[in-house]
C-alpha cells in the first residue's frame, strides 16, 4: 500500500481546512446541545429580559441582595453537584448539616468568628466523609444513606442542643462586610467556591477522575480506577460546604438553631437540576449548579418585582424545574445517539 | 435453592406471627378508668402528639409538658412527626388502638387534622388541643383548645406598630408585612389582626405589600430584600413579621439595604430568643409574647381537669403581651435568660 500520487499541496490544505471546519462546526452544534450551555444562555437571556423589563430590578441594592439571596445555597449547591457528578445522586443530609453547623457556629462564636468558621466546616467534612465511607466503600445506597445520616446528626444535635436556639457569644460581623465597599464577604466566598470547584473539576487529575467514575463507574475500575476514595472526597467537598453555608447562616444574626437552613437541601438540588447537571452522573461540573443557583434565585426575584402571587411564582418555578430535566433528558440522548 | 423457595413461606409466616401479635398482645393494653372528681390522676396514660424537637419553641413546650406529667405522676408518651400532617394521621390511629386517657394534640395543618379528630372523637378518647387552632367551627371535634387567638395576636403587634410610630412622630407611611406559610391559620389570622388595628388607629399607615418567609429566618431575609427593594424608595416607615425568626431575616435585609438600627419601625410576634437578642439591641421595637411555658401550662391544666373528670372551658386562649424595650424581662423566662 505504498502512497504512489502524492496529492497537491493545496489540495492538502483545502481539504485539511475543511476538516477543521467540520470538526468546529460538529464542536460548536455539540457545546449549543450541552444541557448546561442551554441553560447558560437561558440565564443569561432572562437577566438582559430583566434588567430592560422588569422595575427595580437592574439597581444596585436588587442586584447585591439578589447575590446574597443565592450565595449559600449557591456554595451548598456547588458541594452537592460533586456528589451528582461522581454518580451518587444527591445528598439529602445537606439541610442536617447545614443546621447543625449553624449551632456548632454560634457555639464556637466566642473564640473567634475564624476560628468557629473552620470549626464548623470541618465537623461538616467528618459528616460527609462518614456518610462517604458508606456510600463508596460499602457501596451503601447513597439516597438511603444520608437520610439517616441527617437523622443522626440531627438526633444528636437535638440532644446536645435541647432543641434551642443557641447564641454565640461573640462577634461574627467580618462576614458581613462588604470588600471594596461593594462586593459582599458571602458574595466573594460563593465566588471563591465555584471558581476553584470549577477549576479542580476542569484542570485536575482528581476532576477527571469524579467525572470518568461518574461516567461509568465498571469502566474505570476496569481500567483500575478505585471509585470508592473518590466517592469519600466528593462527599467531605459537599459536606464542608454544607458547613461553610451554615457557618455563614449563623453569622448573619449570631445564632444557631436546628431550624435553619431547612430548604437548603432542596434549594440545593434544585439549583443542580435546573443547572442540567445530569442526574445520572458524569455530565455537567460545578460551575453549572452556581448558574442553576442563580437562574432559581433570578427568577424567584425578578417574579416578586413583577407582582406575581406566590401561586403563580411556584407554577412558573415548577416549570422551569421541568423545563430544566426535558433539556437534560434530551441533550444527553442526542449525545448518547451521536456517540453511537 | 430449596431455601431460596422457602423465603416467601418464611416471610408469610413472619408476618401472619407479627400480624397476630400485634391484635392479641396489643390490644391487652387496659384503658384506667377516669375516675370522676377525683384529683388523684397518678398512673394514668396520657399522649402527646406534638410536631417537632427541632424548634425551639416547640422543644420547650414539650420539655415542660413532660415536667408537669412527672410530677403529676402521669405516664406521658411522647410522639412527634416533624411537622408532617400526614404521619400525624397515622400516628393518631396508632393512638387510637393503645386507647390513652387523654391526648394532648398540636395539629401539623389546621385542616388536615379535622379527620383525626373526628375519629379521635368517635373513640371517646378525649383531646386537649394546644398551640394551633383547627380551621372549624365545630369545636364538639375536641375537649378543650388552649393557646393563642392569632388575630388577636395580629391586632396586638398592629398596637405595638401604631404606638412605635406615633413615638417617632410617624402617623402616615407605609409598612410591609413579612407572614408565615401562605393559607394557614396563623398566616392568615395574623395579618387580618394586624391589617384591622392598622385600618381602625392609623388609618394614614397603609400596608404597601406583603410577602411570605414560610416562618423561616433565611426565607424573611430574601422576602423582605423584595419588599424593600419594591417599596423601600416610598414611604416605608416599617416592617411587620409574623413571626420574630422571620423579622431577624428582615433585619439583615434592612441592614443590607443600608437601612440603620430604627430607620424603620421593626415589630415581630412571639417573643421568641431572636426577638429578645433584636429589642435588647435596639434593632427590633416590639414583640408579642407568646410563651411556650404559658402555652405549654395552660394545656396541662385542661388535661388535668380533663384526667379529674372536671369540666373544661373548650377554648381557653393565652392573652398577648406588647414586649418593646421598657418590659424586655416580662419575656425573659420565654426565653430561658
Amino acid at each position: 500500500m505504498t502512497r504512489t500520487s502524492p496529492a497537491p499541496a493545496v489540495l492538502t490544505d483545502v481539504n485539511a481546512g475543511a476538516t477543521t471546519g467540520r470538526t468546529r462546526i460538529r464542536a460548536l452544534g455539540e457545546w449549543a446541545g450541552d444541557a448546561s450551555v442551554i441553560i447558560a444562555v437561558t440565564t443569561v437571556v432572562l437577566f438582559l429580559i430583566a434588567c430592560l423589563v422588569v422595575p427595580e430590578f437592574a439597581t444596585a441594592d436588587n442586584l447585591r441582595a439578589l447575590l446574597l439571596s443565592i450565595a449559600l445555597v449557591g456554595i451548598a449547591a456547588v458541594g452537592m453537584s460533586v456528589i451528582t457528578i461522581v454518580g451518587r445522586l444527591f445528598s439529602l443530609s445537606v439541610s442536617a448539616t447545614v443546621a447543625v453547623s449553624t449551632i456548632i457556629f454560634a457555639g464556637a462564636l466566642g473564640l473567634g468568628p475564624w476560628f468557629a468558621l473552620v470549626i464548623a466546616v470541618a465537623f461538616g467534612a467528618v459528616a460527609g466523609a462518614v456518610q462517604g465511607v458508606l456510600a463508596g466503600r460499602l457501596k451503601a445506597d447513597p439516597i438511603v444513606t444520608t437520610i439517616a445520616g441527617a437523622a443522626v446528626m440531627i438526633g444528636i444535635a437535638q440532644i446536645f442542643s435541647e432543641g434551642r436556639t443557641v447564641a454565640g457569644a461573640g462577634d461574627a460581623s467580618v462576614f458581613a462586610i462588604n470588600i471594596a465597599g461593594v462586593l459582599p464577604m458571602q458574595v466573594l466566598i460563593f465566588l471563591l467556591v465555584t471558581g476553584v470547584a470549577w477549576w479542580i473539576h476542569r484542570f485536575t487529575v482528581l476532576g477527571r477522575k469524579i467525572t470518568l467514575v461518574g461516567l461509568n463507574e465498571r469502566a474505570a475500575e476496569v481500567s483500575g480506577l478505585r471509585s470508592w476514595p473518590l466517592v469519600i472526597v466528593a462527599f467531605v467537598a459537599s459536606g464542608a460546604l454544607a458547613g461553610l453555608a451554615g457557618a455563614l447562616l449563623a453569622s448573619e444574626s449570631g445564632q444557631g438553631n436546628l431550624q435553619l437552613g431547612a430548604t437548603f437541601g432542596f434549594d440545593a438540588i434544585t439549583a443542580v437540576v435546573v443547572g442540567g447537571i445530569s442526574v445520572k452522573g458524569g455530565m455537567g461540573n460545578p460551575l453549572n449548579a452556581a448558574v442553576g443557583a442563580f437562574l432559581v434565585g433570578l427568577l424567584s426575584n425578578a417574579l416578586v418585582l413583577v407582582g406575581l402571587t406566590y401561586e403563580t411564582q411556584l407554577i412558573v418555578k415548577g416549570v422551569l424545574v421541568l423545563f430544566a430535566i426535558i433539556i437534560t433528558g434530551v441533550a444527553s440522548q442526542a449525545k448518547n445517539g451521536a456517540r453511537r | 435453592m430449596t431455601i431460596s423457595r422457602r423465603k416467601p413461606a418464611v416471610a408469610f409466616m413472619a408476618l401472619a406471627l407479627t400480624v397476630g401479635l400485634a391484635i392479641t398482645g396489643c390490644s391487652s393494653s387496659s384503658t384506667t378508668p377516669r375516675a370522676s372528681g377525683s384529683s388523684d390522676v397518678t398512673g394514668m396514660k396520657v399522649t402527646l402528639l406534638t410536631v417537632s424537637q427541632s424548634c425551639a419553641y416547640c422543644a420547650t413546650h414539650t420539655d415542660e409538658l413532660k415536667a408537669d406529667a412527672q410530677k403529676a405522676g402521669v405516664d406521658l408518651t411522647v410522639v412527634v412527626n416533624e411537622f408532617d400532617a400526614g404521619v400525624q394521621a397515622q400516628q393518631v390511629n396508632q393512638v387510637i388502638s393503645t386507647k390513652p386517657d387523654a391526648v394532648i394534640l398540636w395539629a401539623a395543618d389546621a385542616t388536615a387534622i379535622l379527620p383525626s379528630l373526628a375519629r379521635l372523637k368517635s373513640a371517646k378518647i378525649p383531646v386537649v388541643l394546644t398551640n394551633t387552632h383547627p380551621q372549624t367551627d365545630d369545636t364538639s371535634l375536641w375537649t378543650a383548645y388552649t393557646g393563642p387567638d392569632d388575630t388577636d395576636y395580629g391586632r396586638k403587634a398592629g398596637e405595638a406598630m401604631v404606638t412605635a410610630l406615633k413615638a417617632k412622630g410617624q402617623t402616615s407611611g407605609s409598612v410591609v408585612v413579612v407572614t408565615g406559610v401562605p393559607g394557614t391559620p396563623g398566616a392568615i389570622n395574623r395579618l387580618k389582626g394586624f391589617t384591622e388595628t392598622l385600618e381602625k388607629d392609623a388609618p394614614q399607615v397603609t400596608i404597601a405589600g406583603t410577602q411570605n418567609a414560610d416562618w423561616d429566618q433565611t426565607k424573611g431575609t430574601t422576602a423582605a430584600a423584595a419588599l424593600l427593594t419594591l417599596y423601600g424608595k416610598d414611604d416605608l416607615v416599617g416592617i411587620y413579621a409574623e413571626a420574630d425568626n422571620m423579622l431577624a431575616g428582615a433585619i439583615v435585609a434592612a441592614d443590607r439595604a443600608g437601612y440603620k438600627p430604627g430607620d424603620l419601625t421593626m415589630v415581630g410576634s412571639n417573643c421568641s430568643i431572636e426577638g429578645y437578642t433584636n429589642i435588647e439591641s435596639g434593632a427590633q421595637q416590639a414583640s408579642v409574647l407568646l410563651s411556650p411555658y404559658d402555652d405549654a401550662s395552660l394545656a396541662w391544666q385542661a388535661t388535668l381537669k380533663v384526667l379529674q373528670g372536671d369540666d373544661v372551658a373548650n377554648e381557653t386562649f393565652i392573652p398577648p403581651v406588647v414586649i418593646t424595650n421598657l418590659n424586655l424581662a416580662d419575656c425573659a423566662a420565654a426565653v430561658d435568660k
